[in-house]
């Protein structure tokens, strides 16, 4: 049996959790709330985990609700909320459990006061910004989650030369700030489409930076850890790509964009 | 039309301006490239190199331009 955290309901089920909301709705019945005190409380923890699974088997439901008092429901049909500021809910949407988007459906037209709450808990922010420091654990915290078994980070560092040329002390990265933030956020959207069920986050530095400095942080969280892998690699690689940020090296030799001077 | 038109990096150094407004006839953002190309020829020598950015999306050549856009010479990018 399932009951989200969010729903802050007690353990003897005084209501009804959203996982025996989802049992009836697929039965397309509906239970008053004086007739669900009076089942026993088993009663109630069997249509609660009947509601948990990814599949309902409607026939045990309607073995459950046998002699109970029910009146007829629409049968719901869950469909993706609207896009919310700061949740990648259509990017995560084809990695939610069924119960977590019959939740996030339900509480989005029905309990707007919760659905914060579900959002948080079932969704989770997204992180994927330019920004002048960058923390590891920001970025690993922006990806763990209960369902995650992997997470696999990547930090992209200053180092003390450029490729077979010359030396560097320094570099300093310049963005197209509000292209960049941009871009980043679509690029992780991106990958979670393609791995359902991973979670990415990225934050990329601007202004100067010392060898050793890290200049990108990046992580990916997926059920198992090939996808983390897999989805930490194609995050570095496209936002390597195709983000607006030049970075200028400074050495002893003076000072050149990199990947100007021989650009044809 | 004018256009306002953004800088960044080398594309910056080359054109000694972060941003200006221009007032060119083009249709798409190939024309506005081959505009500025034609202003800035240190430009013009990486054309192939650069990209743009039409309202802090890549643009393709052939998509169309309007009054006011915000059109970015993203120079070769080099993040991580």
């Amino acid at each position: 049996m399932r009951v989200f955290p969010f729903e802050e309901l007690d353990p003897t089920l005084p209501l009804l959790p959203l996982s025996a909301r989802r049992a009836l709705d697929v039965v397309g019945r509906k239970l008053s709330l004086s007739a669900w005190i009076t089942l026993p409380l088993s009663a109630r923890q069997a249509l609660a985990t009947a509601g948990s699974g990814d599949a309902v088997d409607a026939d045990a439901v309607r073995a459950l609700l046998e002699g109970v008092e029910t009146s007829p429901a629409e049968v719901v049909c869950v469909a993706q909320p609207a896009a919310a500021e700061a949740w990648p809910i259509a990017a995560r949407w084809d990695g939610l459990d069924a119960l977590a988007q019959y939740a996030l459906h339900k509480l989005s037209t029905r309990r707007p006061e919760r659905y914060e709450a579900a959002l948080n808990a079932l969704v989770g922010r997204r992180l994927a910004r330019m920004a002048p420091t960058a923390s590891l654990d920001d970025v690993v915290g922006a990806v763990r989650h209960p369902r995650a078994g992997g997470i696999a980070s990547f930090l992209g560092v200053v180092r003390d030369h450029a490729p077979g040329r010359h030396a560097v002390t320094r570099l300093d990265y310049e963005a197209y700030g509000a292209m960049a933030d941009r871009q980043l956020v679509a690029i992780c959207d991106g990958v979670e489409r393609e791995w359902p069920g991973s979670r990415t986050a990225v934050i990329h530095r601007v202004g100067e930076l010392s060898v050793g400095d890290v200049a990108v942080v990046c992580a990916a969280s997926a059920p198992h850890r090939a996808q983390a892998f897999e989805a930490c690699r194609a995050l570095i690689d496209r936002v390597k790509a195709d983000v607006p940020i030049w970075k200028r090296e400074l050495g002893p030799d003076g000072a050149e964009w990199v990947g100007w001077e021989r650009a044809s | 039309m004018t256009l306002t038109v953004l800088y960044f990096a080398g594309a910056r150094d080359a054109s000694g301006r972060a941003s200006e407004s221009i007032h060119v006839e083009a249709r798409t953002v190939g024309e506005v490239l081959d505009a500025l190309c034609a202003r800035y020829p240190v430009l013009a020598a990486r054309r192939g190199a650069l990209r743009l950015a039409r309202n802090e999306v890549f643009a393709h050549l052939s998509e169309p331009v309007g009054e006011g856009d915000v059109i970015a010479v993203i120079p070769p990018v080099a993040g991580g």
